[in-house]
């Protein structure tokens, strides 16, 4: 096994465990992004300074200085102290007027991959300026800037904090980290990303303040002070990514003084079921791994919102389905499913220069939601018409095999069999309906894995991933059936088939599916800008 | 436009749609309204993109001084201007005013200091005048701040030219890095790369197949000039002759077509046309490109030789 396919193995497991770390960079492929917190205590002003470089910077820092995708690698070190140099020109930091000289204390650098697994990298600093005695006295100012890679785009952070028994007079930045040190970029504001390159800070020793100070309106995501970020165990560089720290000088060793990096959060809409199949070399062994994690995968994605999962559990605990029901409710559900993501493949393939399959999402949107309301609307009427018929006794409606509960069934009401079969009889046209009306609309997770097979001429490959996707997508929504099955049937026990189990539940549960269809339409009708709201 | 039919901007965005997708005279009609609806930098930039590519580099000049004009009375936001002032830069640039064209990149730069495009337009023009290290040093500089995927190209050649080969190498493997990655986020052209592959003779089937899914998308004059250039360097003359007589239907001004035209007549042994179209390419700007200009006026040469020669035979047999 070649170190290729070891990668591919530890990504897929990743994968697994739902850890989706290889994605485009959140600010585009160009962009290079800064991060600086300047902590100022009595004696020292700290900087941290990271840098966080997207595919394309990170491929050109890779080729003008011959260096290889690995941290431990000796050219790397040497590369990273000639950066961190060269990045230290390119900082300003002034108290009192005065330039302070910026030690290098740690420095680390890690490659997370990005998009389709290519490297990024990230360069993070520990930098420290001693502070002159005398220069903190009274009320100080400190101007820093930042001049590393002027013009580039990119996220430009600055935030600023200061040790107890100081006090921030003024600042112009935050002292709120808004990016978890570029680990997690605010999603809202990748759009417009701060562009801080500049702070000027009055500070002051004298009464005890808080340690954080924040000034301009802090869009602040999450309050993480510097210090609880300089001993938070959250942010951990995933597996796969490469690391080497660098302390320099002794006393400098213990984890808050060093610098820790971790690879971005954000995920884009290529997940890691579409990155598989950019897999280059296909053995045998990678693809059985492949359809384990697409199983995997598939069982996952059914518990996103939106597939289906909702609508089986309430039709199965209202309509007093069996564990055949649910068996057969996901498979209809998945096979709708399956059978919608090949439609749409091929309709895509066919008629690419005139259908984009962004429009046909909202009609499969529609059609469906217009089916599921129908279906919870009949439901409802039935339930409703069949508790005035029937009131009082509702609850001989389960199947004489259903799981070992016979004496639920007597029927001493004096109702005969037919009736009572024909009343607890889950029909199979009801199932077919609401299961293809659940799974017609496929995800475009699926889809995008499909056409990218096409169009890398793996069209078996991409079938067959899609299959065990499936294949995992209904295990789950068959366990969630069983188990509203086994739910409804241990509290129709624990209420003696009350009011609650026999009544209401059945048309809640209608009344809820008819309104999932009106959610669903509505969402089509607006998705499809066939209204505006 | 159904919300606020007084809406300039909508216009200006359906206008470039349709622009993009080779729709022209619809196009010229969204402009007209928003020109009639805001006489302002971006109405009057626009009509001025459309008038260059009709081949009227005088009434894309005159427009692109109204919109940067108006612009500045306007105050508009600064790179706005500089965009216009670039743009500006590269219609005098395009017909061979060099002088013209580095007082429009200074303008601009002036504007919006470090703006990368007016970064790269000094670039071209100062490989068009052969001072291939402040070219080098151009090229860098809007690299720095975004590395578009035909600046590498062309800095590449600058390298290539003066014979820093490993350079070169680097900057061309940027190309196709860049390349690599819009196809892992599914861009849906490639025009650049398209364009890089034929002018380097590298990947042509690939050259040719992203040529052709180009024009899937985009039907404008420039995604036919990229497809007859890479189905001329893939030998399919005939076919590289529609395109390029389509992408030359509009009659726009720009060296690089007439290139194109003139080496895939001269394939055709249409010396006629080959020579009239590298003629037009060297007329319109002498040095468009620093590897072409000089395959242009050697072809040119050689026709016109060989023409000569064949009068000389024809009167000597006359004689």
């Amino acid at each position: 096994m070649d170190m290729r396919q070891i990668a591919v193995i530890g990504f897929a497991v990743l994968t697994i465990f739902g850890v989706d770390r290889a994605t485009a960079h959140p600010l585009g492929n160009f962009s290079i992004s800064h991060y600086s917190a300047i902590g100022i205590g009595k004696d020292a002003v700290e900087l941290r300074y990271i840098i966080d470089m997207a595919e394309i910077p990170t491929f050109q820092e890779i080729q003008e200085n011959r260096i290889t995708v690995d941290a431990e690698d000796v050219n790397v070190q040497a590369y990273l102290t000639r950066k961190a140099e060269i990045l230290r020109d390119g900082l300003s930091l002034q108290v009192g007027g005065k330039p302070l000289r910026l030690h290098l204390d740690s420095r680390e650098i890690i490659f997370p991959p990005g998009a389709g697994g290519l490297p990024t990298m990230k360069i993070g600093m520990l930098f420290k300026a001693k502070l002159d005695k005398d220069s903190i006295n009274g009320e100080q100012a400190l101007e820093y800037h930042d001049g590393n890679f002027p013009g580039r785009a990119g996220w430009k952070e600055i935030i600023a904090v200061a040790d107890a028994g100081l006090k921030l007079i003024n600042s112009s930045v935050a002292g709120t980290d808004r990016s978890r040190q570029l680990s997690d970029y605010p999603t809202d504001l990748l759009n417009s990303p701060p562009q801080q390159l500049d702070a000027r800070i009055n500070f002051a020793v004298g009464t005890i303040s808080p340690a954080v100070v924040p000034v301009r309106s802090p869009i602040s995501v999450a309050k993480t002070t510097l210090q609880t970020l300089e001993s938070s165990n959250e942010i951990l560089p995933p597996e796969q990514t490469y690391r080497a720290n660098t302390n320099l000088g002794s006393a400098s060793s213990s984890d808050d003084s060093s610098i820790q990096l971790a690879a971005n959060r954000q995920s884009t809409p290529r997940n890691s079921f579409t990155e598989m199949m950019a897999t280059k070399q296909l053995s045998l062994n990678i693809i059985l791994l492949a359809l384990v994690v697409a199983v995997g995968l598939g069982a996952f994605h059914a518990l996103e919102p939106g597939h289906g999962k909702t609508l089986v559990a309430a039709y199965l605990v209202g309509s007093r389905g069996t564990f055949k029901h649910a068996l057969l409710l996901g498979l209809i559900v998945t096979a709708s499913h399956t059978a919608g993501v090949y439609l749409l493949g091929a309709v895509t393939l066919y008629a690419s220069q005139y259908i984009v399959p962004e429009q046909l999402y909202p009609w499969l949107g529609l059609v469906s939601g217009v089916m599921i309301f129908t279906l919870g609307v009949i439901l409802l009427v039935q339930r409703y018409l069949r508790r005035d018929a029937l009131s009082g006794h509702v609850h001989h409606g389960y199947s004489h095999h259903a799981l070992g509960h016979p004496h639920h069934h007597a029927h001493h009401h004096g109702h005969g069999h037919r009736h009572d079969h024909h009343e607890g009889q889950v029909s199979l046209r009801e199932l077919m309906t609401l299961g293809i009306s659940g799974g017609i609309v496929p995800c475009p997770a699926a889809l995008v894995v499909l056409l990218s097979a096409v169009s890398m001429q793996r069209i078996g490959f991409g079938l067959l991933l899609i299959v065990a996707f499936s294949v995992g997508l209904a295990a789950a929504l068959i366990a969630i059936g069983v188990l509203m099955v086994y739910a409804r049937q241990f509290m129709a026990r624990f209420h003696g088939e009350g009011r609650i189990v026999t009544r209401w539940l059945p048309l809640t549960s209608s009344a809820f599916i008819a309104l999932f269809g009106v959610g669903l339409t509505c969402q089509a009708l607006v998705s499809g800008g066939f209204i505006r709201l | 436009m159904a919300i606020n039919s007084e809406d300039g901007d909508a216009y200006g965005i359906l206008g470039d749609a349709l622009l993009e997708v080779g729709r022209y005279a619809e196009a010229e009609a969204a402009y007209d309204h928003m020109v009639q609806l805001e006489r302002s930098l971006y109405s009057y930039s626009r009509l001025a993109g459309l008038k260059s590519t009709r081949g009227d580099s005088a009434g894309a000049i005159a427009d692109l001084e109204r919109a940067v004009a108006l612009g500045k009375a306007a105050k508009q936001p600064s790179e706005g201007i500089a965009w216009a002032e670039w743009q500006l830069g590269m219609e005098h640039f395009a017909i061979g005013d060099l002088l013209m064209a580095e007082s429009c990149y200074r303008q601009s730069l002036q504007t919006y200091p470090n703006y990368y495009r007016a970064l790269a337009g000094m670039a071209q023009l100062r490989t068009a005048q052969k001072s291939y290290d402040e070219a080098i040093d151009f090229y860098q500089k809007a690299i720095a701040i975004l590395p578009m995927p035909d600046y590498a190209a062309a800095l590449g050649d600058i390298y290539a030219k003066t014979g820093r080969d490993e350079q070169a190498r680097q900057q061309y493997a940027l190309v196709e890095y860049i390349g690599r990655l819009n196809d892992i986020n599914k861009v849906l052209y490639n025009r650049e790369l398209a364009y890089f592959y034929a002018d380097h003779d590298l990947k042509l089937n690939l050259g040719l197949e992203l040529a052709q899914r180009e024009l899937d998308y985009r039907r404008d004059i420039y995604a036919y000039d990229l497809l007859a250039w890479n189905l001329y360097k893939n030998g399919r003359l005939d076919e590289a002759r529609a395109a390029i007589e389509e992408a030359l239907k509009l009659g726009t001004k720009d060296a690089k077509l007439f290139f194109h035209a003139g080496m895939i007549y001269s394939s055709l042994d249409a010396k006629a046309k080959a020579t009239e179209f590298l003629a037009l390419a060297l007329s319109t700007n002498r040095n468009f490109h620093p590897v072409f200009s000089a395959t242009a006026a050697e072809i040119l040469e050689r026709l016109e030789h060989s023409t000569d020669r064949a009068g000389v035979e024809r009167q000597g047999q006359g004689g």
